[in-house]
């Protein structure tokens, strides 16, 4: 058996595809590239795979990671090959390798926000994010709770792009996480901003030192 | 679709289930544009979960995209709060695969399957910016064909659609891009193209056919004008087991109703029961050989990497070789935990050998479908299944472990009373008995459900002529049968009578339907198949608009003289043959099965040469 780890992206049409979806994506995936995956035993086995940090439906992803586990000794040389042939369009592996940390390491993520609209710009949008604590509505398991979201920001830039700002941010990601629409929320609380079009893509997974995971 | 449309992206962002809209499926179907000659917008007018379960796509599919000049593309109803979006953003329907408007393309094909998809037909035109009518729609650009099941009476829709394909697809789809081919290369005007498509054996092309009413509003002819044929006979495909079936599926990227791969055994039936329309409207029976259907499972489980296979046909049980073939395909399915389904079975056919090599990977339910609570009635249907055969198989299913059971009923029959619906509260208490008698393990419990939908009497069958009971009286029969229905472990399941009554008035519609199908969808008609978007009223205000009785079409017994609207259509079966089954009904009188004896219906003569499989 090989415990190995996908590094993919996902872009395009596949940023709708939702994590449940995309579970049975890969499943057959694998089923057409003539991969075997190990199966858990009982009643009703199913294939060991696990996508370690979930990607919010309609955002893209340069870097995420699928693991898997396969019934071979030896990575096929062409596996990837076979994999990448194998998917819908806008899923693409970039590189297969033995896994060696488990996904519990994960601690933070970064995202490219890309925000259009008016009433907003890169010194507003810097301002905001720097003047202080952001209090807000935060969901979490437990419910809706008043949380300063600065708590869960590690790095943040904002940069200008045709017809609006895009915010490069780094956020606690795994077991105390931020969704990157809490940025495209405070944005919206500027005075006069009005957000036309928001569109997210994960740019990075990254461990307690901030070092990519891998 | 790299740099994809902006407004589009930011309607997806905020859409139920944006997946449906997206496209990008693995296998679907993309084309250089510049490259191709012909494009075809296969349209769905139903949601994308649907339609996406539906194997005459994926057939039509392959079949247009095999040829090298057309490039055939995927187009389904998108949900109201899609369709709001694009309203207000201004976009219009596109093809998922090109993402290009309706309207850019040569032939947008309908597939009608349900008759209460009429709206969304309309819906789908106007929101490509298309106009609905026909008669509006000018040149030989966007052309509406349609097929399917309804083309069986197309009159309601004759309006708005400009040819009709009637009977099976895999021939003259073919026969009618050859006959677009030259149209475009020669510039040819619209007219001309329609009048030379009439000529091709069943293509139907509502503009040269005028219907004329008596006084009492019904139909006295269907007048022909420029010499078109005066009968359409539906076309079949001559050799089944060598016919056109597509290698390659769309696999869905989200979930879909059927999400598997299916294969078809058999076209045709052998059963004669008199309500089925596809039973009559699908002959004569053809099967295919155990090799060809061994090969497509084969490859099509490959290429789409599903975990289920589904066995199709309209009684699959009476596939001659059924057994050969299920163990043939078990051993296959089992190696890669693979499921092999088979719906359609018939409980005077079952056994043990057969549920065990289906359940190997994936236990499922059982269904059977006795359709009506007594013997008197199951005759007077043609049924042809008896109360024993029906215990026989739920105590072979309870003793091998099934612990679930579905029975379909229908009410409304012809000539049912109140002791033939009482006894489907008979029968199912009887299943529960045979449960208790026979079941290994009856801590694990049971479920049996009982669903009854309300008869809805359709062309091309004997039971053409009937009356279908009013929605008061449905409605009366259903709570007669509530307390008996109250059965420990049965769960009583009943449809909408409204829907049923709409149903029945769509299905032997005349050309005058037309307008109150045009007038409901202008006052907000749409997926009217939905319970949730399904406004009985604003229909009833329609036709009332429109001075047209509901009531004529569904609630009224024909004549055998009466000039039906869809008399100048033939599926094979001589009109002569359905009227006599109808009296047989009336009388109580069975007619054995096709394999039996040969009943002589005529829809052997559309075979050229060939022998009815029965």
């Amino acid at each position: 058996m090989l415990k190995c780890r996908l590094l993919y992206r996902k872009e395009f049409e596949s940023r709708y595809i939702s994590h449940l979806d995309l579970m049975r994506v890969f499943r057959r995936s694998f089923a057409r590239a003539k991969l075997p995956l190990v199966f858990s035993q009982g009643f009703n086995p199913h294939p060991y795979l696990s996508v370690p940090l979930p990607l919010p439906t309609g955002f893209d992803s340069e870097c995420d990671l699928l693991d898997f586990d396969l019934d071979l000794d030896e990575m096929p040389e062409d596996l990837l090959e076979r994999l990448n042939a194998a998917f819908p369009h806008g899923v693409s592996g970039q590189k297969v390798y033995l896994r060696t940390r488990g996904g519990g390491d994960i601690a933070a993520a970064s995202y490219r926000v890309s925000l259009t609209g008016e009433g907003f710009d890169v010194e507003s949008v810097h301002k905001l994010f720097t003047a202080g604590p952001i209090v807000m509505m935060k969901r979490t398991k437990r419910g809706e709770t008043e949380e300063d979201i600065t708590r869960f920001i590690r790095k943040l830039g904002v940069e200008e792009m045709p017809g609006g700002v895009v915010i490069r941010a780094t956020l606690a990601a795994g077991n105390e996480s931020l969704n990157p629409e809490y940025l495209t929320k405070a944005v919206q609380t500027i005075d006069g901003a009005k957000i036309s079009c928001a569109q997210y893509c994960r740019t990075a997974i990254l461990d307690a030192k901030l070092k990519e995971f891998a | 679709m790299e740099n994809m449309n902006e407004k589009l992206t930011a309607i997806l962002s905020r859409v139920r289930k944006p997946a449906r809209y997206a496209g990008g499926e693995y296998a679907a179907v993309v084309k250089d544009k510049s490259q191709v000659n012909i494009r075809v917008a296969f349209c769905f007018p139903d949601s994308y979960e649907i339609g996406m379960s539906h194997l005459g796509l994926k057939l039509l599919y392959g079949l247009y995209n095999a040829q090298d000049d057309v490039w055939c593309e995927r187009c389904f109803a998108p949900w109201p709060d899609m369709e709001e979006e694009m309203r207000r953003e201004g976009v219009p329907l596109y093809a998922l695969e090109s993402r290009d408007p309706l309207s850019d393309f040569d032939i947008i094909a309908f597939t009608l399957q349900y008759e209460m998809c009429y709206s969304n037909v309309l819906n789908m035109l106007d929101l490509a910016g298309l106009p609905v009518y026909a008669r509006d729609r000018e040149g030989l650009d966007h052309m509406v064909w349609a097929g399917g099941p309804c083309a069986a009476n197309p009159e309601p829709m004759a309006e708005f659609i400009d040819l009709f394909m009637i009977g099976e697809g895999e021939e003259v789809t073919v026969e009618l891009l050859d006959l677009y081919r030259t149209a475009k290369a020669e510039n040819w005007d619209k007219r001309t193209f329609l009048r030379k498509a009439a000529d091709i054996e069943g293509v139907y092309v509502p503009m040269f056919y005028e219907p004329e009413y008596a006084e009492d509003g019904t139909m006295t002819a269907m007048n022909t004008i420029d010499g078109v044929p005066k009968m359409i006979t539906k076309r079949i495909v001559q050799d089944f087991d060598n016919a056109y079936f597509p290698e390659y599926f769309v696999v869905p990227s989200t979930e879909v109703v059927h999400d598997r791969v299916m294969v078809e055994i058999m076209r045709g039936c052998i059963r004669g029961c008199r309500f089925c329309q596809a039973g009559y409207s699908c002959r004569p029976v053809r099967s295919r050989s155990r090799e060809t259907l061994v090969n497509q499972v084969k490859t099509l489980c490959e290429q789409t990497g599903y975990e289920e296979v589904s066995l199709t046909s309209l009684s699959s049980s009476d596939y001659r070789e059924v057994n050969e073939l299920c163990r043939e395909l078990s051993d296959y399915c089992k190696a890669r935990r693979i499921s092999l389904a088979m719906p359609s079975q018939r409980a005077d056919s079952f056994s043990i050998e057969l549920m065990e090599q289906l359940q190997e990977v994936r236990k499922t339910g059982l269904t059977f479908a006795p359709e009506a609570g007594t013997q008197r009635l199951r005759d007077v249907i043609n049924k042809n299944i008896l109360e024993e055969d029906i215990m026989n198989a739920c105590s072979i299913a309870f003793a091998g472990g099934a612990s679930s059971v579905k029975l379909y009923f229908m009410m409304g029959l012809p000539t049912e009373t109140d002791e033939d619906l009482l006894g489907i509260a008979d029968l199912s208490r009887k299943v529960l008995w045979s449960w208790r008698q026979n079941a290994q393990n009856r801590q694990r419990g049971v479920k049996i459900t009982t669903s009854v939908a309300y008869f809805v009497p359709k062309p091309h069958t004997p039971f053409q002529w009937a009356a279908q009971e009013t929605v008061e009286e449905f409605q009366r029969r259903t709570d007669l049968l509530k307390d008996p229905m109250k059965i420990k472990n049965v769960t009583f399941n009943w449809h909408d009578a409204q829907t049923s009554f709409m149903e029945a008035v769509f299905a032997r519609g005349d050309r005058r339907v037309g307008k109150v199908i045009y007038d409901a969808w202008k006052n907000g008609a749409k997926f009217d198949a939905w319970d949730e978007h399904f406004k009985p009223e604003r229909w009833h205000e329609s036709f009332e608009r429109c001075g047209l009785s509901m009531a004529f079409y569904a609630n009224r017994e024909r004549t055998k003289e009466e000039c039906l609207p869809w008399d100048h259509i033939s599926y094979g079966v001589s009109r002569n043959h359905l009227w006599k089954e109808y009296e047989r009904a009336l009388a109580g009188e069975t007619t054995p099965d096709c394999r039996s004896k040969c009943t002589g219906c005529g829809a052997l003569s559309l075979l050229m040469g060939g022998k009815c499989d029965a």
